[in-house]
């Protein structure tokens, strides 16, 4: 009886192991075959009513990109592009045609940003600023979409037994998430969980200037 | 010694979760902090410049390339003082040191209606009227 309580054990032990392998993989043909080597990024749409949102992010994406081996367009020189043409809001910039873009732009592919979190959530023990992001890319030629991903960064404070302490610590918190500009520094993480980690479920692959281009952990499992 | 430092750095690829990442890029916090105050309008347009002149020259001093887009920022800083020349040497930089950035950086040129001075320089010459003495020290073995 006992034995067989341990096998089925053991059973159950095999199958959520083996479960977690079989998550379907991220279908990167299209990247691959797209192979961009420049980036437009236009300003990101945000859902957030933090103003600071939009150029935080914005800011915060030429340099993991370019160290993931891509050129970057300029994005203060995107961004005035459009202003100079009449087009003030991230919502606008995106009814213009992507052949347009590629006509005056150039480049290969399109990163989409929006925004789906800037804000201070008010906790009952903790005051947490949470930046939640989706990228999608495009090709700048075809419209396909070779990429998307979503990544959501936090400054949550750490669990403690101390419940005194801890109401204390998230009332600075808060007045310290609101004053000092703890949006602009997550902003930067998340960018990098974003474009620049190698691992997670669907990471953005090297681009062609990086030496590592083509050897990302996720096209050698099968 | 180099062989030593190659097989060293080999090995460390093969080894399945060696994540040295590559650095490409001048890694200061500047360039982003001037980009977001010229998004934001928060600083005054000499200002802005100061802080991108110390951008570059800490640059130099790491050994590593200014990264994709700094050149061109620092061009649309002077192009809106009226400096289309300086501008234009930015610009021109960008598309040198960017071959990507060529197709966008010529039809900002081309918008102006001012003559591309710049185009026939070449980079070490618009470096030098920069004043940008870039020292790629560790840049150059590739």
């Amino acid at each position: 009886m006992k034995n067989l309580f341990g096998y089925i054990c053991c059973a159950l032990c095999l199958l959520l192991v083996t479960g977690c392998a079989t998550t379907a993989p991220y279908d990167y043909s299209n990247l691959i075959k797209s192979n961009p080597k420049s980036i437009l990024v236009i300003m990101p749409e945000s859902t957030a009513t933090d103003v600071k949102a939009e150029p935080a992010v914005l800011s915060a994406v030429a340099q993991p990109l370019s160290e993931k081996g891509y050129y970057v367009l300029p994005v203060t020189l995107v961004n005035d592009t459009f202003r100079y043409n009449g087009i003030y809001n991230s919502h606008d910039i995106r009814q213009i045609s992507f052949g347009k873009l590629y006509e005056i732009f150039g480049a290969d592919a399109l990163l989409d940003i929006s925004i789906d979190d800037y804000s201070n959530h008010y906790q009952l023990i903790d005051s947490v600023f949470v930046v939640k992001v989706t990228a999608r890319l495009y090709d700048l030629k075809t419209g396909t979409l070779l990429w998307t991903e979503t990544k959501e960064s936090s400054n949550e404070s750490e669990s403690s037994d101390n419940l005194v302490g801890s109401l204390v610590g998230s009332l600075f918190k808060m007045a310290a998430n609101n004053l000092l500009d703890v949006g602009y520094d997550l902003a930067k993480e998340n960018a990098y969980s974003l474009y620049y980690s190698e691992y997670g479920t669907s990471p953005l692959l090297y681009g062609p200037y990086s030496k590592y281009y083509r050897t990302d952990e996720v096209l050698k499992s099968k | 010694m180099k062989k030593l430092l190659i097989y060293a750095i080999g090995a460390c690829i093969l080894l399945s979760g060696c994540a040295t990442k590559e650095i490409r890029y001048c890694h200061n916090t500047k360039y982003r902090d001037a980009m977001n105050s010229y998004l934001t309008d928060e600083a005054n347009l000499d200002e802005q410049r100061i802080k991108m002149d110390e951008y570059f020259s800490e640059c130099a001093n790491s050994g590593y390339e200014p990264a994709p887009g700094s050149y061109a920022h620092m061009g649309i800083l002077y192009s809106k003082n009226g400096n289309t020349s300086k501008a234009f040497e930015y610009f021109n930089l960008e598309k040198q040191k960017f071959p990507d950035a060529a197709h966008y950086m010529n039809f900002l040129m081309s918008q102006k209606g001012a003559k591309n001075k710049a185009a026939n320089l070449s980079t070490k010459e618009i470096q030098d009227r920069l004043n940008l003495n870039v020292q790629n020290k560790k840049n150059n073995k590739k």
